[in-house]
């Protein structure tokens, strides 16, 4: 294994109930299929844990990994991968995030950890080089993320450990509790910091002394970092980030009509004006960036009454537009306390809109709701929501499992209302509007997620890709998929192609560090692989095929009233046709035994059999 | 003598770490933010300071040494002997500005020693946080005592 660049060929595996840490090699063949990341993450989730267990329970794994190239030179490879089934759509549940974490994780000579068991008080992991400790966490249960992460930089003595930690919404066990790193860097969605909190697992704590051998010579690292490092200064986009990041695509989807607004009754928001990118450019206080990149992408805002980190696109519409909160500061303010309290902020305001308008159509009525008025923009009681959740209030107890498990649990026809798919609430562009982000919301293996299949890279930006038609969306879709999922195992950021990568450079990069011979037609093979793998371990946890790629009836059914995508409906049917042949799946959305023959995953026909 | 120092514009730095990172592998042949010789420290109030040996006059940390490790080198650059240094840590004690760090491997000193008058953390700096430039020149000389502007951010505690 240690044949390879970039990986230490090592993985570190903690059982919380025995106390037990051990360390063990990276199984053989899964750089080569899988990369690292993501895919071995998905790998190890689907050839470890059994099918149908609590994503709750103590048979949970969750497993903190980086990439081969973490922890290298090669810009915007910052980041972290944490995986486990998910809590929310029994997926897989990965999610990433930037900052400083993964790359001291890699320097600490490990791979990934994979956690397992549960402990039976809160404790906190910390790995020192090969000296790994469970820790005691019980001053520390109750913390918010910042304050976690200061007390146990204090307690240590040592400004410069990494710190992954959850908030209260994690101890809660709220099914979208997220896992947050230095404030600003999470990984979101799908309620990875549930499952911490499930396990009693209050932080894991990192630093590293060890660099990672590399299989090119000095030189030629160098020369390729300078290559990209010279292609990033001269894109456009990274400039564009400088300011505002991914906000800066705000008034633009706004303009396009597909900014999801009142939970998606709309795609236009007429308020966007103070809260667009150019609003929050006025708070500016300074950029900041993630480890080893160029683009510094974030942006500190001060306001009169809040200062934090810039809103991104997503937490500008779940927070802002989605819920009709226009008010700058108290978007920022909501997008604080989420960050605090540690809960994804799509699916928190993705929850609160659904329960709005429940309370706009008379679902829900103060009997319901503790009293509280869910009207549209009332931020006081968007942040009071968002405490409830996070600490299970009343009400907010409710909410703490998600749209879809609250409108089961509230009844009432009030499903429909929930803006999901698979369980995970719908990101921050309208499908209407975008055809190609419908079909990826609706066929991805981890739910509604963007960054599955981030289409609008190219329904957005590049011209002769029509947003609006359904035509070459099957082909556009299921490549960006494949794309996404290779570059979530390197790992790059997911911008990565946007500021300057091409599928070539990216290969180059992973050959000069792995010394592994990588090609685009590799690396899109092995995306596919991954995406493949991770449907089946889908269909494993009972999931369809076909009948579950399903959207909210509202996109199928309703048209935007108004904008410039007025009058649009998904034609889902259309799409996912299209999209299954070019899968090479059958037509009820199965993946077909000759294309599992060749990705190399025929041993998991058996679950296409079973499925059907 | 007039001299050229590291000066450090922390109002531009963005906390990318592409100073440590560089720096380690040019350096140390790996990229790893403890093995290198200009370290960021970040703080609550969005501040983040690189620290990097300043080259002073007094060079407090060569009067400090015990084994006579530490000398003035002809660019005026101050710089550690490795065969020397014994790692007592006196001059990581001794500089003010906490830009003095232990090796975490060898346990030896470790130190800026400028790269050979072109410190590669400088070419590097997306933001140009970073400029080698003559003392007199320096926004550190323009601020008055750097020395202040370092014991604003406490960094030796």
């Amino acid at each position: 294994m240690t044949r390879y660049g970039g990986y230490y060929g090592k993985l570190l595996r903690v059982n919380l109930t025995t106390g037990k840490i051990k360390e063990e090699s990276l199984p053989e063949g899964l750089a080569e299929n899988y990369i690292g990341g993501r895919g071995i993450s998905s790998k190890l989730l689907m050839d470890e844990i059994e099918a149908g267990i609590d994503p709750l329970g103590s048979e949970n794994k969750i497993i903190f990994i980086t990439g081969p190239l973490t922890g290298t030179v090669v810009p915007t490879t910052s980041r972290l991968c944490i995986s486990a089934k998910s809590p929310l759509t029994n997926l897989i549940g990965c999610g990433f995030s930037g900052g400083y974490f993964g790359p001291e994780l890699k320097f600490c000579g490990w791979d990934g950890i994979v956690i397992e068991g549960k402990s039976d008080k809160p404790v906190y992991i910390k790995v020192n080089d090969d000296k790994v400790q469970i820790e005691d966490a019980t001053h520390l249960w109750g913390k918010d993320t910042f304050e976690t992460e200061d007390v146990i930089k204090k307690e240590l003595g040592d400004k410069r450990v990494q710190v992954a930690c959850i908030g209260q919404a994690g101890e809660n066990q709220v099914r979208f509790a997220c896992v947050v790193h230095d404030g600003h860097f999470l990984v979101g969605r799908r309620g990875m910091g549930a499952v911490m909190g499930s396990k009693n697992l209050k932080a894991l704590v990192v630093k590293g002394t060890k660099g990672i051998h590399v299989a090119s010579s000095p030189d030629k690292i160098w020369q390729v970092y300078d290559e990209i490092l010279d292609i990033m200064a001269k894109n456009p986009v990274v400039e564009i980030f400088h300011d505002h990041g991914t906000a800066s695509s705000v008034a633009l989807v706004n303009e396009l009509g597909f900014m999801p607004t009142r939970n998606f009754q709309s795609g236009f928001f007429e308020k966007i004006s103070t809260v667009d990118e150019k609003a929050y450019f006025e708070l500016s206080l300074k950029p900041f960036s993630c480890w080893g990149c160029p683009v510094y992408c974030r942006r500190y805002l001060k306001g009169k009454k809040v200062t934090f980190s810039r809103p991104e696109h997503q937490t500008t519409f779940a927070l802002g537009s989605l819920l009709e909160n226009a008010d700058t500061e108290e978007v920022i303010r909501a997008n604080l306390l989420c960050n605090r309290l540690g809960l994804d902020s799509i699916s928190t305001g993705g929850t609160i809109a659904f329960a709005m308008e429940c309370y706009q159509r008379k679902i829900l009525s103060q009997k319901d709701t503790d009293g509280l008025a869910l009207t549209w923009g009332n931020s006081q009681v968007i942040n009071e929501l968002i405490e409830m959740i996070a600490l299970r209030k009343g009400f907010g107890d409710i909410l703490a499992e998600g749209s879809l498990r609250a409108a089961q649990k509230i009844g009432r026809d009030s499903e429909k209302y929930a803006m999901q798919v698979k369980g995970l609430e719908v990101p921050g562009y309208d499908p209407r509007g975008a055809k190609g982000i419908g079909l990826n919301y609706a066929t991805a293996p981890r739910g509604a997620d963007h960054n599955d299949g981030w289409t609008i890279a190219e329904e957005l930006y590049v011209e002769g890709v029509d947003r609006l038609t359904l035509e070459g969306k099957g082909k556009l879709t299921m490549e960006i998929q494949d794309k996404s999922k290779a570059i979530d195992s390197a790992i790059f950021c997911m911008f990565a192609l946007d500021f300057g990568y091409t599928l070539d450079f990216i290969s180059t990069s992973i050959t000069a560090i792995t010394g592994m011979k990588m090609s685009p037609e590799k690396i899109l093979k092995i995306g596919e692989r991954i995406s493949n793998l991770e449907r089946l371990f889908a269909l494993r946890e009972g999931y369809r095929g076909k009948k579950d790629d399903t959207m909210p009836s509202r996109f199928i059914q309703e048209e935007l009233p108004l904008g410039a995508s007025k009058g649009q409906r998904l034609d889902l049917e259309t799409l996912l046709r299209d999209y299954y042949r070019q899968r090479g799946w059958d037509e009820k959305g199965f993946p077909t035994e000759r294309k599992l023959k060749e990705l190399g995953l025929e041993s998991y026909f058996y679950l296409v059999k079973s499925g059907r | 003598m007039s001299y050229s120092i590291i000066s450090v514009d922390e109002k531009k730095c963005v906390n990318c770490r592409m100073c440590e990172i560089v720096c380690s592998l040019s350096r140390e042949g790996k990229v790893n933010p403890h093995l290198s010789r200009i370290k960021v420290y970040s703080f609550s109030s969005h501040t983040d300071v690189p620290v990097v040996c300043r080259q002073c006059a007094d060079a407090p940390c060569k009067e400090a040494c015990d084994y006579d490790a530490i000398s003035r080198r002809s660019d005026n650059a101050v710089v550690v002997s490795s065969e020397r240094c014994t790692g007592c840590g006196l001059c990581v004690d001794a500089c003010p500005f906490g830009a003095v760090f232990l090796h975490p491997q060898t346990n030896l000193a470790l130190m800026c020693d400028l790269c050979a008058g072109e410190p590669v953390c400088v070419k590097y700096c997306p933001v140009s946080c970073l400029n080698f430039i003559p003392w007199e020149k320096s926004i550190e000389a323009k601020e008055g005592s750097e020395k202040a502007l370092y014991e604003k951010f406490a960094i030796k505690e």
